[in-house]
């Protein structure tokens, strides 16, 4: 229940104050945004499965943000940032693929 | 790492990366058994992260929307720039075509035309000339595998340095008029003459006396020098006498010369 709430409060947040992001941080959202989904969704099996740890998820989440971060930085320092962005988005679009198998298959059997 | 239950015997069989990758989509963490209940705190960390998560997605959103009528204003403002621009440059092109022809017609008021002042212009390459002369037409070898069977630069500029020691006053080289500055050399695969390439076959011409012209070449050591490579490379060329050679003048940049003469003359 409360992450739904969360959920809830972040995207009021993001749509009554309509924040900027700083130029500098534009690259990184995008690729912040699917490690944080490849989090969610393994939270969503888990939580399926009867597995769900508020601590595994919360780690899961900061540390996926933060290495998807740190992965664009490294790759924009070594004249390679779309290279290693698109690296990361395939491991983690693999991830979220196999998550949402999972779910479906825990949601519907099929 | 923990136990895998279930999954686990997937783990060692996956063979490549990607399968790996896809056998452990789900973090090894969560499959950990914990027997103490949740924290608040843990709780209240996963509603923050969750907050997080959805502000992360409704500001990416928001600002791909709001951006992108800027990223269109912008392009239209740069398109109108552009278009500026360019009427710029087309009127200022004009005004340098205007320009121009006012310097021509000034020097050409200028100049007090002595006597002999028209011949050192043509022979200096400066005004179109016509009359009569040979016209002469060279060719790479037909096999083109042949070694040395392509015309080179030095064949043209030995072809050229004869004319002018055959009595030639005036030398065009497919057009192009030779004055004192010119250069016929080779870029890459083609051969420039005043800096413009020339094509193939290569029509040289020069204004003398026809006869004179014609036997001089051919004669001299260009001459003889063309017809052995003819016969040894297989160029192919063509000499006959022309009583109509037409040609240009030398383009501007071959006649600017910075030298200034040391004594002027006093006739």
């Amino acid at each position: 229940m409360i992450p739904v709430i969360g959920l809830v409060v972040g995207v009021t947040i993001g749509l009554i104050l309509q924040p900027t992001v700083p130029t500098g941080l534009q690259p990184y959202v995008p690729i912040a945004i699917i490690a944080a989904l490849d989090a969610v969704l393994g939270a969503a099996r888990a939580f399926l499965e009867g597995r769900f740890d508020d601590r595994v998820f919360v780690v899961s989440f900061v540390s996926n943000v933060a290495i998807a971060a740190i992965m664009v930085f490294l790759g924009d320092q070594l004249g390679v940032g779309s290279q290693l962005s698109t690296g990361v988005i395939v491991v983690l679009g693999i991830r979220i693929f196999a998550n949402s198998a999972a779910i479906r298959r825990l949601i519907f059997h099929a | 790492m923990s136990e895998r239950s279930g999954t686990g015997s997937s783990v060692q069989e996956a063979e490549s990366i990607l399968e790996r990758l896809a056998a452990t989509a789900l973090d090894d963490d969560y499959y950990v058994v914990h027997d103490d209940p949740p924290r608040p705190t843990a709780k209240l960390l996963t509603g923050v992260a969750a907050a997080v998560f959805g502000l992360l997605l409704t500001v990416a959103a928001v600002q791909t929307r709001v951006d992108r009528p800027a990223t269109e204003v912008e392009r239209d403002a740069l398109i109108e720039n552009i278009r500026l621009r360019q009427d710029l440059v087309d009127n200022r092109q004009e005004t340098v075509v205007g320009l121009q022809e006012e310097i021509a017609d000034l020097q050409a008021a200028s100049v007090v035309d002595g006597p002999g002042t028209l011949a050192l212009r043509a022979a200096a390459g400066a005004v179109p000339v016509v009359g009569g002369g040979v016209e002469l037409t060279v060719e790479s070898s037909s096999n083109e595998d042949r070694p040395g069977g392509r015309l080179t630069d030095t064949d043209l500029q030995l072809v050229v340095n004869g004319l002018w020691l055959a009595g030639a006053e005036a030398v065009a080289v497919d057009g192009h008029r030779l004055a004192s500055t010119s250069a016929i050399r080779s870029a890459g695969e083609a051969i420039t003459v005043n800096y413009r390439s020339v094509t193939e076959p290569v029509v040289i011409t020069a204004i003398g006396d026809e006869d004179v012209l014609q036997n001089q070449w051919e004669q001299g050591p260009s001459g003889r020098y063309l017809a052995a490579r003819a016969e040894a490379d297989g160029i192919r060329f063509a000499v006959r006498g022309s009583d109509d050679v037409e040609m240009a003048a030398a383009p501007e940049a071959r006649l600017s010369i910075s030298a200034e003469p040391l004594r002027r003359s006093t006739s």
